[in-house]
């Protein structure tokens, strides 16, 4: 008898058949692109006081960037899973609307259904603070990063007088310090859920991630250390804005310094290569093992928003920031709305092509063995870190900079000398490595040999 | 009386307390400040409170977490921002972080979990007392911001003077704090080990 | 925006040549540590690094005596814009921090020896042994040349945190382990309260320059309101971590079982040289705080210091002798002795005074109580560490019959105990005397100091009794015969160095000491002379600040 095929459900059948139409996804898309037009149109007496007082526009900018990045991450799950199947030459995720577009919608709607399961021994309260606490942190970041520089709005007061108002939530005076105690505390979430589970793969994978996380927490300090003695602020709006205003970006200076900042990041979102927190053959699933539903979710969403936030800190840093072209100063000096929006666009632009970087990466590395990932932070990321910073400090105390005020090439020059000594340390390096006899690879020379049971053992058994 | 109940009576007392201080907030002049100071000395005083009277050493730990950083909010909202952001750094992402490993490593064992006798309680909520009346007497009966003839303190030093003051007037304590850190490391390195015999 | 290296502050030479026994011990310190990755490694390349680091620095502290002008003089001033404080020192300059520069050299140079006697041979990470050991020097040297606050704290710690490590060095015995976490956690806590304290008082007075603050707080004595409870709790906070390195009484608990958990290198650094620095600090404190004005003296703050020295002192005596009856295990009444003779020293800091007299007499006994204490404990642990080296055993047992098996061996160590009950004709009786007459020729200005100075001779009659045990275990009583003392010669040697000194100190070397001592005390640092010359003159700047606030 042949098995017996349910009847589709004609309701089920339409939404699906709804929802593959390409046509409804634009249509979607295009209400919600139009939508907050009349919306500001009709509201505009109340919208623009908010506007011009610095203290609501943070409040509205923040918002907004939260707003962006929780959606981002939602539509990086798509992203990821469409790159990783082109990697691997599959078709991915194309079941949900159109190409597989309202993926991240059912995904959600999957994790709100989905059973909340709390394990009988597990510490209740940490364990749900932990999923919570970890997103939160995560976000943290978004307060300090300068979006743009500032928008003079085109209208005026009763008085004449002009509103300006700066891109930015809060302009701290410590700058990159908020970022690195927050990104300090984001071991938090992983320890305390790794602890909570009171699971022992969870909790392996919460001592690795802790681990990982402190020791690359130096080198990302020492390249930050490069880029802040070349702008000579702790700020990052004036990191950015130097960096805008000579056209000459970090990343052309300091290449390695960029290197070891990404490679850092990298590591601290526990990402494939680095993703030895969580690597399915040892542990399971790492420190969230034993996590269902939206708790779940919150760790996917936090790695997500920690990778936005990284991303910035390198757009911000390196990468020119709101700048839009290298070598050149244009819209440095230009605070009308449009340029505005044209630098907060160009910003995101940036993340979202870091963002790809990351998710290429880690779609095409191996990950790395446990002692492979100490080594590379200790002895590989943290000298050179050194070495870069020290360098940089002397041409510093010499005088060497780069001054927007000064022509082009002059700074250009400048530059350059940096890149050049770049170049030299690299080549240092590499001739260290080929000459050094232990294989970059790393070898545990003080294992213990495998015990291979001899041959009659085996036939014993 | 059980944790849960204890906990839970500390919140609700805490949260009658929070509300009244906010709501004392709005009327007081700069209301916005006020409030976040209600919240984060609110938050100050349950965690610390907590961390005294919780169990479970690893919640207690949780809750320093909590301490240090509702401390670092206080700094940030007395403009000490520096100051706020290294005691994040420091405590809530650099020792707690190794109490919290440490704890966890020693494993569920008895260590784990404080039962202090009636006695201990007693003596150690006695020195408590003493020592907070002894703090709350001087702190109300001193002249209190600084005696006369003593010399200004600079109201919150930015990142620059900070860097500026520790690499010219206070070299030589950095350069000692650097020899300090080599030799406590070596220290520390060689005792954490493993022996060999 | 960027300054060039040329407009960087940069301490002077004349900065940088006083402080060179310092410098010396951090160029040694780098040297442990690269030298064994060039080549030579173990115990005794180390060990030599380490004995000519401590020699050319302490040669160095020598040298430096030359030109040091008298009531000494600020080194590392502040220079920088930014500071509120501009033109005060961190570090003095003057006879005193010499002279104990010099004492610790030395006896870090004898330390080492021990050390390469007993330790060395089995040593597997002597370089890590070292480190720490100069670690702690460095830190012992800037505590007593420090008039910063915050140097202070700092120099405290590097005197301690070594120290903690060096006590657990041995890892295979627990008892160690467990003395160093006492040690550590007993550390920490009083290191919290010093810090507390310190914070207080540059809240109170705004410069954590110790002169600054005590100008400061001398000028309160007629305003209304003057925070003295606040003074006085901050006080006995920043007081309280001087006590714990003095290993004062309430602050003592760590002291035994450190000791007796610490090898014996250790345990003999401990003993003499972190008390040692432990006292200069206070005495060095203590005088600063004696030293402006009369008026100070009426704000409350002076007498408090006084008697709480004072009760400090006769209670850590008092206390230490009484324990020490108890003991079985030589080691642990010699680390009460060592507890006791800090009482002793402290007494001398409660001589303070605005007149500069007694103030210098109270220094001028310590200096040389301090020289001749070195010898004493050093000889009396070095007996110690060849007795055990020879029978397995630090009790009192594995004296028995000491005087007829090895006779020179037992009178040295027979000398440095009489010596440290202070009974003529030895050193210690002289340093001893010279601290009850200095007691007594203050105590005509304040009568409380005749308690203390009856204290001492009570104690001295006290201690004599548990000395005596270990001389009379030597010499009477029954003992199985097991022959001569099997020991290492050199460390002979330096046993009856040590008692020789200590009988030249009470004989022929009384006046040398006295006069040099007097000498060291005369020209000791003294804010009023210092800042009378001092480019900028901060108390003028201070006061037009504080009216403009």
């Amino acid at each position: 008898m042949p098995p017996k095929v349910p009847r589709p459900d004609p309701a089920a059948a339409f939404i699906e058949r709804t929802l593959r139409d390409w046509r409804v996804i634009a249509a979607l898309g295009a209400v919600l692109l139009i939508a907050p037009v009349p919306l500001v149109w009709l509201g505009w007496p109340w919208i623009r006081p908010l506007l011009e007082s610095q203290f609501w526009f943070s409040l509205i900018l923040g918002g907004l960037a939260v707003f962006i990045v929780i959606h981002l991450d939602a539509a990086f799950i798509l992203a990821e899973r469409k790159l990783s199947a082109f990697i691997q030459d599959r078709k991915g995720p194309n079941r949900v609307g159109f190409w597989g577009l309202l993926q991240p919608v059912a995904d959600g709607i999957k994790f709100l259904l989905k059973e909340d399961y709390t394990p009988k021994q597990a510490d209740k309260p940490v364990f749900i603070l932990a999923p919570a606490l970890a997103f939160v942190i995560s976000l943290a970041g978004v307060a300090i990063i300068p979006w743009f520089d500032q928008i003079t709005w085109p209208w005026t007061g009763p008085d004449g007088e002009t509103y300006t108002v700066v891109g930015q939530m809060a302009s701290l005076d410590i700058g990159l310090l908020y970022l690195l105690a927050f990104g300090a505390m984001s071991v938090y979430g992983v320890v305390l859920a790794g602890w909570a589970s009171n699971n022992k793969y969870a909790f392996y994978g919460a001592m690795r991630a802790t681990a990982q996380m402190l020791s690359y927490e130096i080198p990302l300090g020492l390249g930050l250390l490069a880029v802040l003695l070349v702008a000579g602020s702790v700020r990052l709006e004036g990191i950015v804005e130097s960096q805008a205003a000579s056209g000459v970006w970090n990343v052309f200076v300091h290449p390695l310094a960029f290197l070891l900042v990404l490679i850092a990041g990298f590591a601290e979102t526990n990402r494939a290569p680095f993703d030895l927190a969580e690597c399915e053959q040892e542990l399971v699933a790492g420190y969230h093992t034993e996590y269902s539903s939206m708790k779940f979710a919150l760790f996917f969403l936090a790695e997500y928003s920690h990778m936005v936030i990284g991303s910035a800190l390198v757009t911000a840093l390196f990468l020119g920031g709101w700048a839009p072209l290298p070598f050149t100063s244009w819209l440095a000096d230009n605070h009308t709305w449009w340029a505005g929006l044209i630098k907060f666009s160009v910003f995101w632009g940036k993340i979202l092509l870091l963002i790809g970087l990351y998710m290429v990466v880690r779609w095409t590395l191996p990950r790395f063995r446990f002692d492979q990932l100490m080594r590379l932070a200790w002895k590989g990321m943290i000298p050179l870190g050194m070495v870069i910073v020290v360098v940089q400090g002397i041409a510093t105390g010499l005088g060497w900079r780069i001054d927007p005020a000064a022509p082009w090439t002059a700074n250009l020059l400048a530059g350059g000398l940096m890149l050049g000594i770049n170049i030299l340390i690299t080549l240092g390096v590499l001739w260290l490595m080929s000459r050094s006899r232990a294989p970059v690879t790393g070898r545990q020379d003080n294992l213990p040999d495998v015990i291979v049971p001899p041959a009659e053992a085996r036939l014993a058994r | 009386m059980s944790e849960r109940i204890r906990l839970a009576l500390i919140g609700l007392a805490v949260l009658v307390a929070v509300t009244l201080m906010g709501l004392a907030a709005l009327l007081s002049s700069r209301p916005l400040e006020a409030f976040a100071f209600s919240v984060f000395a609110g938050a100050l005083v349950t965690s610390a409170l907590a961390i005294v009277l919780t169990r479970d050493i690893v919640r207690s730990a949780m809750w320093l977490m909590g301490a240090l950083s509702s401390a670092a909010g206080l700094y940030f909202l007395l403009g000490a921002n520096f100051l706020g952001v290294v005691q994040l750094i420091v405590y809530a992402g650099g020792i707690l972080v190794l109490i919290v490993f440490g704890v966890m490593l020693t494993g569920r064992s008895p260590f784990l979990r404080f039962d202090p006798r009636p006695a201990e309680t007693a003596l150690a909520a006695l020195v408590g007392v003493l020592l907070f009346a002894a703090f709350s007497a001087v702190l109300l009966g001193s002249a209190w911001p600084p005696l006369p003839g003593a010399v200004p303190v600079r109201q919150a030093a930015t990142v620059r003077e900070i860097g500026r003051a520790l690499l010219t007037d206070y070299l030589l304590p950095f350069e000692v704090v650097s020899v300090l850190l080599l030799a406590v490391m070596i220290g520390a390195a060689y005792l954490a080990r493993p022996v060999r015999r | 925006m960027t300054p060039p290296l040329a407009s960087m502050w940069m301490p002077s030479g004349a900065d940088l040549r006083l402080a060179l026994p310092e410098l010396v011990l951090v160029g040694a310190l780098a040297a442990l540590l690269i030298v064994p990755l060039l080549g030579p490694r173990g115990a005794r390349s180390a060990g030599l690094i380490a004995l000519l680091g401590a020699l050319t620095a302490g040669v160095a502290a020598l040298l430096a005596f030359e030109g040091l002008p008298s009531g000494g003089l600020e080194i590392f001033r502040a220079s920088g814009p930014s500071d509120p404080a501009a033109g005060t020192g961190m570090l003095v300059a003057d006879s005193l921090g010499m002279f104990f520069r010099v004492l610790l050299m030395f006896f870090l140079m004898s330390v080492l020896i021990m050390w390469s006697l007993f330790d060395a041979p089995a040593e597997r990470h002597p370089t890590e042994f070292l480190v720490l050991l100069v670690a702690s020097a460095i830190g012992m040297a800037l505590m007593t040349t420090t008039v910063n606050l915050l140097l202070m704290i700092i120099a405290i710690e590097l005197a301690s945190l070594p120290s903690y490590a060096m006590s657990a060095f041995d890892r295979t015995r627990r008892a160690a382990a467990e003395a160093a976490l006492k040690y550590a956690i007993f550390g920490a806590a009083t290191t919290g309260f010093m810090i507390f304290g310190a914070s207080i008082l540059y809240g109170l007075t705004g410069t954590l320059h110790v002169p600054g603050i005590a100008r400061v707080l001398a000028g309160q004595a007629s305003v209304p309101g003057f925070a003295t409870t606040l003074t006085a709790l901050a006080l006995l906070a920043v007081f309280a971590g001087v006590g714990f390195k003095i290993s004062a009484v309430p602050f003592h608990f760590w002291c035994p079982d450190v000791f007796e958990g610490a090898s014996l290198p250790v345990a003999t650094w401990l003993s003499v040289a972190s008390k040692a620095a432990g006292v200069v600090l206070l005495v060095r404190l203590v005088s600063i705080f004696a030293e402006p004005a009369a008026a100070a003296y009426v704000a409350g703050v002076l007498p408090l210091i006084k008697y709480g020295v004072g009760a400090l002192a006769i209670l850590t005596c008092t206390v230490a002798n009484l324990a020490a009856y108890r003991q079985t295990s030589v080691r642990r009444l010699l680390a009460y002795s060592s507890i006791a003779h800090a009482g002793y020293m402290l007494a001398a800091g409660a001589i303070i005074f605005p007149s500069e007299q007694p103030s210098a007499g109270a220094i001028s006994a310590i200096v040389a109580y301090l020289v001749v204490y070195m010898f004493m404990n050093y000889g009396a642990f070095m007996a110690l560490g060849l007795v055990a080296a020879d029978r397995g055993s630090e009790d009192l047992d594995a004296f028995r019959g000491l005087g007829w098996r090895d006779a020179p061996t037992a009178a040295a160590l027979a000398v440095c105990l009489v010596s440290l009950v202070g009974l003529p004709p030895l050193g210690g009786f002289i340093v001893k005397w010279w601290l009850i007459y200095a007691l007594g020729a203050a105590a005509l200005h304040s009568p409380f100091l005749w308690v203390l100075a009856g204290a001492v001779v009570i104690n001295t009659a006290l201690s004599l009794f548990y000395y005596m045990r270990v001389v009379a275990a030597m010499y009477l009583g029954a003992y199985e015969e097991t022959g001569a003392l099997r020991a290492p010669l050199s460390g002979k040697v330096a046993l009856h160095l040590c008692a020789i000194i200590l009988l030249l100190t009470g004989t022929l070397w009384i006046a040398p000491l006295k006069r040099n001592a007097d000498g060291v005390a005369a020209a000791a640092y003294s804010p009023r002379s210092v800042n009378a010359g001092a480019p900028v003159e901060t108390s003028i700047s201070v006061a037009g600040s504080a009216n403009v606030r």
